[in-house]
């Protein structure tokens, strides 16, 4: 069964007298254990799939299947569920809590199971220390660099033990190097650990890491590549 | 333990405006928490005035005075009666009579108008108000002692040791008295003490031909609060006497009118404080919301559901309040203590004394706690708090992922 199913997929956003086509019909399939990304020119519709795809959004038209489940007509509070038990997000900009260690904003997604303190923090360390931050996890996001932020990030996504993880052009901020680290980091977790990882970036060395490429242009899927 | 600290975090990232919301939140706790003991030892100070020199806990008076005002309707047989009360009620107090006249003072040198009580040396020394007057000589031993007010005493030109002629009428006929000065009394009020005088209450009997008549039979009870149990005891007991039988704010209706319209007036003042406050607090919370939504967005899209975002909004409200509210009680109390103990003089604007209600009121007030009513004052503070905290929870709860991390 596949992990993401995307039938038919529109969304308008009306913008004034006009209507803005930011997807025009998608049709998308994810297995389990890809390492996929999504290239396009800003625009081409990546991020609104993104978002669809993890249920922050509601399209005009077509269904996203979770592991079978339709997102549409589901309530809030349920898709909430389906995001904090399923699905692990990192974005361009960190966006982390600013008023918690990283420690602590790793925690959060098992705060909001309800896993117990110690529990929590135990697993914490652990994805912290997956993504090299050991001796870091007491630093507020504030002491650390980007690079760092992000790590903390990817730990927060997958902390939860996600099927799949959902990364906002995740390197866009981050120098060469870094970004390199981070692709890295991404690409053992998948396959060490089965993490289901679905990029949208125009970052050739995401692309160049992942197993499948999935061009967008115009709301459309213009190229399907699997390595 | 995690949500508690991140919403003590999040109140602690502007920490100017935090401090600046709790500041005010605190003072105007305090100044509430001053103002009700303020208003509470000036109204027990009343109270006790009025009780002490014109009435007590349980009231009886011959039937139709309290209506009328008229001198002339006394409490007959007031010996039985006030042996009636005391046997009717089962609380520990004092029982004493008291009498209320009107009449004619003459001295050598002048005459005056008085107002005159009449009252039980020894029972009053003990629970009444004239002796804490008694500003110079000695207080009442037999009937032909009299105490002036120090105003009075000037108006008719006598000292102590002096005599003079105390005029009445009972009955529709001239009742006259022979005195001789034996202390004077000052309140500070000016009107009082150029109009009042005290006799004794076997004084005030001679005067009305040896009959036992009494205006009013009054029972001081040690313990305020039993008032009710007693006053229902009092009615029973003395059911078939020709009498009525009054509670003290029955009693003293003027004083206790004040007090409910002074009390009413200050807690809309201490209400609109509150609500001045609770702007400025639901102010704080808005911007500290608004601040943030691109973060609510982010723990939305990473599985918080919407009522958790509010919550988490009303914890930072339960956290100011808890926080401030407390804060601004143990300010309050530590700056009601001093004029607990020491009092407020007011002195200089007031005169020593003025007259409220028709009691004399010291112008040296004294704080009196009533932890009750700034518990009371203290929850509705909280409440208030919280209360700014849940439009903006509320306005939270209804944000969307996607639109709440488009916000910059």
């Amino acid at each position: 069964m596949s992990i993401v199913s995307v039938e038919g997929l529109k969304r308008d956003y009306p913008q004034g007298e006009h209507t803005v086509h930011a997807l025009r019909g998608v049709d998308l399939s994810v297995e389990s254990g890809e390492f996929l990304a999504l290239m396009g020119a800003s625009g081409s519709g990546k991020t609104t799939l993104l978002n669809l795809i993890g249920g922050l959004d509601e399209p005009t038209a077509g269904e996203v299947h979770i592991e079978g489940q339709p997102l549409s007509g589901i309530k809030a509070a349920v898709r909430s569920d389906l995001r904090r038990d399923r699905i692990g997000f990192v974005f361009q900009a960190y966006n982390l809590v600013p008023v918690l260690t990283a420690v602590e904003n790793t925690e959060m997604v098992l705060l909001l199971r309800g896993v117990s303190p110690a529990e929590r923090r135990d697993r914490a360390m652990k994805m912290l220390a997956a993504v090299g931050l050991e001796g870091m996890e007491h630093r507020l996001p504030s002491e650390l660099s980007g690079g760092q932020q992000q790590r903390v990030a990817v730990a927060r996504a997958i902390a939860g033990e996600p099927a799949l993880v959902l990364a906002d052009e995740p390197t866009a901020n981050l120098d060469s190097t870094t970004s390199n680290e981070l692709i890295d980091l991404m690409s053992r977790l998948n396959r060490e650990q089965g993490i289901t990882f679905v990029f949208a970036t125009h970052d050739p060395k995401v692309m160049a890491a992942a197993r499948r490429v999935v061009m967008m242009e115009d709301g459309l899927i213009k190229e399907d590549q699997t390595k | 333990m995690l949500l508690i600290k991140l919403a003590f975090r999040n109140l602690m990232r502007n920490r100017r405006r935090t401090l600046i919301t709790s500041a005010a939140i605190v003072f105007g706790m305090a100044l509430m928490h001053f103002t009700i003991c303020m208003q509470h030892g000036a109204y027990s100070a009343m109270i006790k005035t009025g009780i002490g020199s014109m009435a007590g806990h349980v009231v009886v008076q011959g039937d139709g005075y309290e209506a009328s005002g008229d001198t002339s309707i006394v409490v007959e047989n007031a010996g039985r009666v006030a042996a009636k009360l005391e046997e009717a009620v089962s609380y520990k107090g004092i029982v004493l009579q008291r009498s209320f006249l009107g009449g004619l003072l003459t001295s050598a040198d002048g005459s005056s108008a008085a107002m005159v009580s009449a009252v039980e040396p020894e029972k009053d020394r003990e629970v009444g108000k004239f002796h804490d007057y008694l500003h110079e000589g000695e207080w009442l031993e037999g009937s032909k002692d009299i105490l002036l007010g120090v105003g009075l005493a000037e108006t008719l030109d006598v000292e102590l040791g002096d005599k003079l002629v105390y005029m009445m009428q009972v009955d529709d006929e001239m009742a006259s008295k022979l005195f001789r000065v034996k202390g004077l009394l000052r309140t500070g009020a000016a009107d009082q003490d150029g109009v009042m005088a005290a006799i004794s209450v076997e004084a005030a009997k001679e005067l009305r031909g040896g009959a036992d008549h009494s205006t009013q039979v009054a029972m001081i009870l040690e313990d305020f609060t039993q008032w009710p149990e007693a006053l229902a005891q009092g009615r029973d007991g003395l059911a078939d006497e020709n009498v009525e039988v009054l509670s003290w704010k029955e009693a003293l209706p003027d004083m206790d009118a004040f007090i409910k319209l002074d009390r009413n007036a200050g807690q809309g003042m201490l209400s609109i404080m509150g609500i001045i406050v609770a702007m400025g607090v639901f102010n704080t919370f808005l911007m500290s919301v608004m601040e943030r939504t691109r973060e609510f967005g982010v723990l939305l899209s990473i599985g918080a559901k919407p009522s958790q975002i509010a919550r988490l909004v009303l914890l930072e409200g339960v956290i100011l309040g808890v926080l401030a509210i407390g804060l601004g009680t143990v300010v309050g109390s530590l700056l009601v203590w001093p004029a607990a103990v020491y009092g407020l003089d007011f002195t200089r604007w007031m005169g020593e004394a003025m007259t409220n209600g028709g009691v004399v009121m010291s112008a040296k007030m004294y704080c009196v706690y009533n932890w009750p009513r700034m518990l009371a004052f203290a929850m509705g503070g909280f409440m208030l708090t919280v209360l700014a905290s849940v439009w903006p929870a509320w306005k939270v709860s209804k944000l969307t992922p996607v639109e709440a991390m488009r916000h910059q």
